[in-house]
Order: C-alpha cells, then structure tokens, then sequence
C-alpha cells in the first residue's frame, strides 16, 4: 500500500466532508503505518461530536472514491477519551492538517 | 457480469498478492480488472475464489457469483465487520461454496480440502458454550452473527455475537440497524471494551451488552 497516496485521497475526501475539527478528527493507525507493503487494510478512525453525525459520515462515505480495503471505526470524542485509543493505537492525525478539499458536502 | 455492489476490480489483484505471501499457498493469481482468483495450495487441491469488499452480502449475490464464476469454491469478503446475511449462508451451503473473510480464507486455505466445509474457531466456539449451557436447549444459527437460543423453561433469546475490540455507540447503532431483531449482544472480544456510550444506546433500546462469561451467566434466567 502507497501510504503517502493513501494519505492524500483520504485527505480530499475528509476535506469534501465539509466537516472541521469541531466535527470531526480523522486518524490513520495499525499497519499501514507501520509496515505499509505488508498491510491488510488501512484503518481509519474518524472521531466525531456525535455519533449521529458518526453514522451520516459512514453513509455518506459508501459513495465517496476511498482507497480499498478501508476499515473504518468511528466513535465520539467522549468514547475516544473512555479508551485512549489514539494514544494507545499510536494514531496519526491526517485531517483537519490538509488542505486540500473539495464542494463540502454538509454533513 | 455480478450485481455491480460487489464489483470491486481492484479486489481480485489484492487478494492474488495477499494470498501470495501465505504459506500454505504456491502461487495465487488474478486477470487484471477480475475478481476471480486461482489459487494453488501446496498441500491440497487447487481452489477458485471470488473478491469482493461489501458490507453485506446478500441470497442474490450469492446466486450471482455461483451463475457467472464457473467452478468458484468460495466468496471472500476482504471487508472486515462486513456480514453475511442467514439467506445467503444457506444458499451458499446448498452450492457448497465457502463465504469468508480475509483471516477465514487464509485458514480454511491452510486447513480444508473444501473450502465450503470450514468453520472459524469464533463460531466453534460460540456453538459449543451455547449447546453445553444447562439452561439451553437448543441453538440456530439466524445469520453470521445471530443465534436463536432456545429455553424451554425460561424464553428464547436471540444473541449477536459481536467480535469488536472496540464496541462504540456508532457501531452499535449500526448492529441494530443491519439486523431484525435481538435481545443481547455478546462482547465475544476478550481483549474488547465496551464503551459507556455503547451501553447506553443499547439499554434505550431494550438490548443487552455483556460479555461472554456474564451472558453464559445472564442464561441462567429469565430474560428481562
């Protein structure tokens, strides 16, 4: 797995989100950071306000050109600190830190 | 072709080059643009596999890939948390064709002549600590996740075994969502935790969380 591609196309789907860190914190952890070639999917933790707001994300991403085979887990910030999971995953921040982006799709 | 929902064409290439690397397997190999794999294992006969990375996988797509993927011996779902429907494990017992996940296929790989006859060591598992329950008198199983206990004395429960190191609110919601109806959800997960959020949708909605041993525990009576 190209992780600097798999960065970048997350990034401007986060980005067409339209969603801020208010919003939501998107989160690269688990192989593909530590052994990219060897990985067997790229997990992604998007870490949101709400979880209503965690399942119109996961609808919406259905549609949206994610590289493959993605994993996504999504849990609020309060869920989030319950569980240190990103300090205990050693998770990297990979949005809102882009710029990149697109139409904003309101969510 | 397949019902375009399972058109993946990335998915045969990335199964072919997974399966490459595993030991039990000489060579493993895709068309480009094609979701068929052929396998040659080492130790055993040679296996056709069909890719695909969906959340659900329906009696059609089932019915589809047998149609159209001549010889296939199983359906490999690369989608991890993706789940198959009760419709669709018997359709594709009765065309004795394997439906697995990435970790299942490595080992019914490894393990099996046929692929159709693998079992996962979680459903063993499960199957087992239900069928030897005192309380029990028999089990179904509804779909990949869901098991209709059956109690004389005490009521049914259906239970959904649900194997999440982390089990979240957004998660659970989605378990209530892709599935009819259920009474618990068994924190299978040794190593998992629940979340209090979690807890919390699932008691508004009349569902239970509890862990394995809790749940063999909750067994004992009636359910409230």
């Amino acid at each position: 797995v190209d992780l600097n591609g798999v960065i970048a196309s997350l990034r401007t789907v986060a980005a067409r989100s339209g969603l801020d860190r208010n919003d939501a914190t998107w989160y690269l952890f688990g192989s593909i950071l530590s052994a990219p070639r060897d990985a067997r999917d790229i997990d992604l933790l998007v870490v949101t306000d709400s979880t209503d707001r965690a399942l119109r994300l996961r609808t919406w991403l259905h549609d949206q050109p994610t590289p493959e085979p993605l994993h996504l887990i999504t849990m609020t910030s309060g869920e989030e600190e319950q569980l240190a999971f990103v300090r205990n995953e050693a998770a990297v921040e990979i949005f809102p830190t882009s710029e990149l982006g697109g139409p904003a799709a309101g969510l | 072709l397949v019902r375009s929902e399972l058109q993946q064409d990335w998915a045969g290439k990335w199964l072919a080059e997974k399966l490459s690397q595993h030991d039990s397997v000489a060579s493993a190999t895709s068309a480009p643009d094609n979701q068929e794999v052929r396998v040659e294992r080492k130790a055993s006969s040679p296996v056709v596999l069909y890719a695909t990375s969906v959340e659900t996988i329906e009696a059609d797509d089932v019915a589809d890939i047998v149609d159209q993927v001549l010889g296939v011996d199983a359906i490999v779902n690369i989608k991890k948390g993706g789940h198959v429907t009760g419709a669709a494990m018997r359709a594709a017992e009765e065309a004795g064709v394997g439906v697995l996940g990435m970790g299942d296929a490595m080992r019914a790989l490894r393990d099996e002549d046929r692929l159709a006859d693998y079992i996962s060591p979680e459903v063993v598992f499960v199957s087992r600590g239900l069928r030897q329950h005192g309380a029990v008198d028999g089990i179904e199983r509804l779909d990949e996740s869901r098991y209709l206990v059956r109690r004389e004395d005490l009521g049914d429960v259906t239970v959904l075994v649900a194997t999440d190191y982390e089990l979240t609110a957004s998660r659970v919601r989605e378990l209530i969502d892709a599935y009819d109806r259920f009474d618990a959800i068994a924190a299978s997960n040794p190593n998992g935790t629940v979340t209090e959020e979690a807890t919390e949708v699932a008691r508004v909605t009349g569902i239970r969380i509890l862990q394995w041993g809790p749940l063999l525990g909750a067994l004992n009576n009636r359910w409230t």
